[in-house]
């Protein structure tokens, strides 16, 4: 009987604690905090002087019309990591504009050496950084006090004291399905990162949440991290951090079998957000899901299909300050050798593709011998980097021999362009970076006047 | 107060695998004092750095912390290898592993996917949860398994108090290892009891 009474005394304290400790910590809060995007006046390119052409033609190319505000768009390798495998960007803007980007990198995706590596864009010197070590396996493994075998997704977020938080995924044992997510921080933008700290966020040997999606924030500054589960099932759920980053709830997307995957977080206003997710089931045709909230989180609706297919491969989008969306992703069912921008004018019910990024489906069923793929390789590399394009053949031929190690994998002349993550700067300018056929990751900027002139051409072809 | 979150999870595997080495037969086999300079000297060795990692902090990153319920487990059963008394009725520890095999049939399947409902999410702090739990934990002191009530009570405490990184409850509470466990031992138990009927 006295066991019994120790018990309940003890029972009743430890509750006392615990309900002390309910009472003290707040509630999440729900309701989204909406980016602050100031465009600003940038230098346009207008047209040269039009060429005069032969009579009974039409006098100017549609782009070379004067007047026409062409706006600049431009691309750039952000990765410089030669013979290596290079997958999974993310960006992030920093305070004195440039962009900060993240990807892992190592022999092969999955082992021991890769590390999650970053560098800077500098818009005004037009280049990128090299690429520095922001986390490798042994300085997790020694940080967390715990065994990691391989390091895989970064992403990036900024939270609301204007710290940025990097989240990347480490495994233990087994593959992906077995990752868990780590998270450093950083209050010098990037230079110098905190120790990495473990979330926990699963109750299975806290196995099978990956991150690939942008973090948003609450109204009340917390932060909202998309996150996906893959083990067993597969499904779309966003993790609830505080001011701290401590984990303070986990939402459940959608249930398992529902395959969504790699979910991406559209906040509308401080009421709406929308959702779209890779889709990784059997169902046919095979469409991205999206799902939605009214309430500021509180509650998500429903899993739909999307009006673009999705070839079980991740998407990135963004709202753009007059509400329309702007995505990236790889618009077919299967494969992902092309890369599209896509536009939704109505919140994200339909989609139209504005302009092709990538565009390789051509060489697809083409039996092309080492020598053309590598031809074609090397165009690709030129035209995707104005420093690739003035650079002695040698060190060309550096590149070329990189890529491929990946596109000539099976022998054939396979392209991929993957993983895109897209981010809208303060100053309206568009910053995109995506897996460039795992070996380097290439980065796209362009500003609002080249949209605008693309939106502008959408219109006119839809009128046509 | 600030716990070191990484000090009481590898704490916590040490615990584990010195329980396990106590159980060895040719361990057992000791006199008490020499058994326990053996489980000393494990400590020690477990919790050596080797190349930045620890023995305890390798089988840290397979098993993830323990949940508060194992450690107690881990702990009486330790106490009654070196003492040679159990500190706990043989069923009061059974009824409590019949609770843990019960929740986890429930609480796994649906925590992994399986439906809508995710009930890993009321362990960050749900009043209605706590309360329910405050109800189990009471009934189980007086009726069931002090074992299981104070299981629930320590995890609370330790829940509390940040002990480990996890600031979901559910963790303290369960761990796939205990429900493993659990469900082994009682099968165990159960067909071990079915034969000794049949005799």
């Amino acid at each position: 009987m006295i066991r019994k009474l120790l018990t309940s005394l003890l029972v009743l304290l430890a509750f006392g604690l615990g309900l002390h400790k309910v009472w003290q910590q707040p509630a999440p809060a729900f309701g989204f905090r909406l980016p602050v995007i100031e465009p600003v006046a940038t230098p346009v390119v207008v047209a040269q002087k039009p060429m005069p052409r032969k009579k009974g033609r039409r006098r100017f190319r549609r782009n070379e019309e004067p007047n026409i505000v062409v706006g600049r768009y431009e691309s750039h390798f952000a990765s410089s990591r030669l013979h290596a495998q290079t997958h999974a960007s993310s960006l992030v803007e920093l305070k004195d504009g440039r962009i900060r980007g993240f990807w892992f990198s190592g022999s092969r995706e999955g082992a021991s050496d890769v590390t999650i590596n970053s560098a800077v864009f500098d818009a005004a010197r037009n280049e990128w950084s090299a690429e520095q070590v922001v986390a490798s396996r042994d300085s997790t493994q020694r940080a967390l006090h715990r065994y990691v075998a391989k390091l895989g997704n970064p992403v990036v977020g900024r939270a609301a004291d204007g710290s940025l938080r990097l989240f990347y995924v480490t495994v233990s044992v087994g593959g992906w399905a077995g990752s868990s997510l780590t998270m450093m921080t950083s209050s010098d933008e990037g230079e110098t990162w905190s120790t990495p700290r473990r979330l926990i966020t699963s109750p299975f040997i806290n196995i099978s949440t990956l991150v690939k999606g942008t973090p948003f924030l609450y109204a009340d500054g917390s932060m909202g991290l998309p996150v996906y589960h893959e083990s067993i099932s597969k499904f779309a759920e966003i993790l609830h951090l505080d001011a701290n980053g401590n984990v303070i709830d986990k939402q459940r997307l959608a249930r398992a079998g529902q395959g969504t995957l790699q979910p991406v977080v559209l906040v509308k206003n401080q009421n709406e957000a929308l959702v779209l997710t890779r889709y990784s089931g059997k169902d046919n045709p095979h469409l991205a899901r999206s799902l939605s909230t009214v309430d500021g989180g509180r509650h998500w609706g429903v899993v739909e299909k999307s009006s673009f297919p999705n070839p079980d491969a991740a998407l990135s989008a963004t709202v753009l300050p007059d509400g329309s969306m702007l995505a990236v992703l790889n618009h077919q069912e299967d494969g992902r050798d092309s890369l599209s921008l896509m536009l939704s004018a109505d919140g994200g019910s339909n989609w139209k593709e504005l302009h092709r990024l990538e565009e390789m489906r051509v060489v697809r069923d083409k039996k092309l011998d080492e020598k053309q793929c590598l031809r074609i390789v090397q165009g690709l590399l030129q035209n995707s980097d104005a420093r690739l394009a003035q650079m002695p053949a040698v060190m060309l031929d550096e590149y070329v021999d990189s890529a491929k190690a990946r596109v000539r994998a099976d022998g054939g002349c396979g392209f991929e362009f993957s993983y895109p993550y897209l981010i809208q700067a303060h100053n309206g300018d568009l910053h995109i970076s995506y897996t460039w056929n795992r070996v380097f990751i290439k980065h796209i900027t362009f500003d609002p006047a080249w949209l605008n002139r693309h939106l502008k051409k959408g219109i006119n072809a839809d009128r046509h | 107060m600030q716990i070191d979150t990484d000090l009481s999870g590898l704490l916590g595997i040490t615990l584990a695998i010195s329980a396990l080495l106590a159980r060895v037969p040719r361990v057992r086999a000791f006199p008490l004092l020499q058994r326990a300079a053996l489980l000393g000297t494990g400590v020690v060795v477990l919790s050596i750095p080797l190349w930045g990692l620890s023995l305890s902090g390798f089988v840290r990153g397979i098993t993830g912390d323990l949940s508060i319920a194992t450690l107690l487990l881990l702990a009486l059963s330790l106490l009654r290898s070196l003492s040679g008394h159990a500190l706990a009725e043989e069923a009061n520890r059974r009824s409590m592993l019949w609770a843990v095999v019960i929740a986890a049939a429930v609480f796994y399947p649906l925590a992994l996917g399986f439906g809508a409902f995710d009930p890993y999410r009321l362990g960050y702090g749900n009043l209605w949860f706590m309360a329910g739990l405050l109800g189990v934990a009471a009934w189980a002191s007086f009726r069931y398994s002090t074992v299981l009530a104070l299981s629930i009570a320590l995890a609370v405490a330790a829940w509390s108090f940040g002990w480990y990184e996890s600031t979901n409850l559910w963790d303290y509470l369960l761990d796939p290892w205990l429900a493993i466990y659990a469900l082994i031992a009682q099968l165990k138990h159960i067909w071990l009891g079915r034969g000794k009927v049949n005799v």
